[in-house]
């Protein structure tokens, strides 16, 4: 609570302090024999869609699929989009795909796999550090349980 | 006249005073150095006024760091918080880039301190595909004074080249960093074309002041006249806007605040600054040690340390003592920078504001 108020109070001083025309007052410009303190992270936006089906091509709907922290579950027509931020680059994400609503929708065996963004080409930079996004056609088959 | 606040200078003091006095209370962690090795392909003159160099002592794993920064993930916003790898020079490590990667998974920006010679469009590639995200080199002159201070006959040729190289990334936060002395003292206006030739965008100076081996040579020295003049200098470039120039953190300069940096003097030390340096100890900025280390990360946990100790940098009553005892700035100063202080006494070594009070009176004089 404390910590809230003086945080506050010092984002107002800084505010005053603009006001009188000396802007820059309270910022960080790095430190003796450090760099200029530079935040955040290169980043780029990693997407994977496409369509969960059953070994005789039956769209799945219903199923859970997790890229790293974003979960989907496919539509009617079996299809998921999730995405993930990370390092612009080569990438190996794993894929985990889940079914777990029961026998409702006929029973699958749950699978692990890996989308790999090989020499990735990313849209839409920001012109900073954001690189943009990239994104992987990744259909899937789904072998029913025994 | 650097005595002579104005109004406005003054409200603004006022309350920046309050600004560091709840930025104490916060204390939150947001720069950390690490002293990645004291190995060193150059012997610098004014190099020792900052540590205490011994070739002899082994590189710090970069697992043992990495542990230490896990420790103090949950007291930090890692996208907040830059991580400073410096030395020596950092670029004789290989590991670097290793050491980056574990970072960025981390979520944390981190950036190097270096002189140039050992970076070539390859190396730079590998650092940047490590997430390196700022860059600070050194040109501490035209060629004969920067190969002079920096005791080797193509460390200029070297520099140039690496800040040519660096000024083509387009997103990296890039800036020369200059040491200011007798001798490059007026070439300043040539070394900021040539920078400006070279496209560079910004441009930091800071003084050397007679401590360590930088006390065995006078030319290393401004004289006080040299000293306002060059501050003079700076409020006279910044106006004109072609390069982004500031001094650096280093002083309080009474009037000059708000003229020669953007931002007004704070000495962030143990406030926001936090260093593990090559033996593990855990200090703020790498040229405070001796007494104002306050743990090591192979005895002390990291966060705990700056949780609960840097009092002395939090609380720096302790050092209105000497010239600080009656000086009227010292409510605004809080005693000057703390690398200016001696590690064992504590005793101020040198004060910025006297020194341009000094160089006033002695223009003031010569008229």
């Amino acid at each position: 609570m404390k910590r809230k108020f003086l945080e506050k109070h010092n984002k107002f001083i800084a505010y005053l302090l603009s006001i009188i025309g000396i802007g820059g007052a309270c910022t960080f410009g790095g430190c003796e024999y450090g760099t200029a303190a530079e935040y955040g992270t290169p980043s780029a936006t990693y997407k994977v869609f496409g369509k969960v089906t059953s070994e005789n091509n039956t769209n799945i709907r219903s199923i859970r699929v997790i890229l790293q922290n974003d979960t989907a579950h496919t539509d009617e027509n079996g299809e998921y989009n999730v995405q993930t931020t990370d390092f612009p680059g080569e990438q190996d994400f794993l894929l985990e795909i889940e079914d777990i609503d029961g026998t409702s929708n006929g029973e699958f065996q749950s699978l692990d796999t890996i989308v790999s963004f090989t020499d990735p080409e990313f849209v839409n930079p920001d012109g900073n550090w954001y690189s943009g996004e990239t994104s992987k056609e990744m259909d899937i088959k789904l072998k029913e349980k025994n | 006249m650097v005595s002579k606040i104005p109004i406005r200078k003054k409200i603004a003091f006022e309350l920046f005073r309050k600004y560091r006095k709840n930025a104490k209370i916060l204390h939150q962690l947001n720069y950390i150095f690490w002293e990645c090795t004291l190995r060193c392909n150059l012997n610098c003159l004014h190099c020792g006024s900052d540590c205490k160099k011994e070739s002899s002592v082994k590189d710090m794993p970069v697992e043992d760091f990495i542990k230490a920064i896990d420790d103090i993930i949950d007291i930090v916003e890692p996208n907040k918080t830059m991580i400073v790898f410096t030395g020596g020079e950092p670029l004789l490590r290989k590991d670097l880039e290793h050491c980056g990667l574990l970072l960025h998974k981390r979520g944390f920006p981190w950036g190097i301190v270096s002189n140039g010679l050992q970076l070539n469009p390859k190396r730079l590639q590998s650092l940047l595909n490590a997430g390196m995200r700022a860059i600070t080199v050194s040109l501490d002159g035209l060629e004969n004074s920067h190969n002079w201070l920096r005791n080797n006959s193509s460390s200029f040729k070297n520099a140039i080249e690496t800040i040519h190289l660096l000024s083509k990334v387009p997103d990296l936060k890039f800036d020369v960093v200059t040491c200011v002395n007798g001798k490059n003292f007026n070439e300043l206006s040539e070394i900021k074309e040539l920078l400006l030739l070279k496209g560079v965008k910004e441009w930091r100076l800071f003084t050397i002041f007679p401590i360590g081996r930088a006390m065995q040579h006078d030319e290393l020295q401004l004289s006080p006249v040299k000293f306002k003049r060059f501050f003079d200098f700076i409020a006279s470039e910044r106006k004109k806007g072609d390069i982004l120039l500031n001094y650096g953190c280093e002083g309080f300069l009474g009037n000059y605040e708000g003229e020669v940096r953007d931002n007004l003097f704070f000495c962030r030390a143990g406030i926001n600054v936090a260093s593990v340096l090559i033996d593990g100890s855990i200090s703020a900025c790498p040229n405070l040690r001796e007494n104002f280390v306050q743990g090591n990360i192979y005895t002390d946990s990291f966060k705990e340390t700056w949780e609960k100790r840097y009092t002395k940098y939090r609380d720096r009553n302790w050092l209105k003592t000497g010239e600080c005892a009656d000086c009227d700035m010292f409510r605004y100063c809080d005693g000057n920078g703390l690398h200016l202080r001696d590690e064992k006494s504590g005793e101020l070594l040198f004060c910025h504001y006297n020194r341009i009070k000094e160089g006033e009176k002695a223009c003031f004089e010569n008229n």
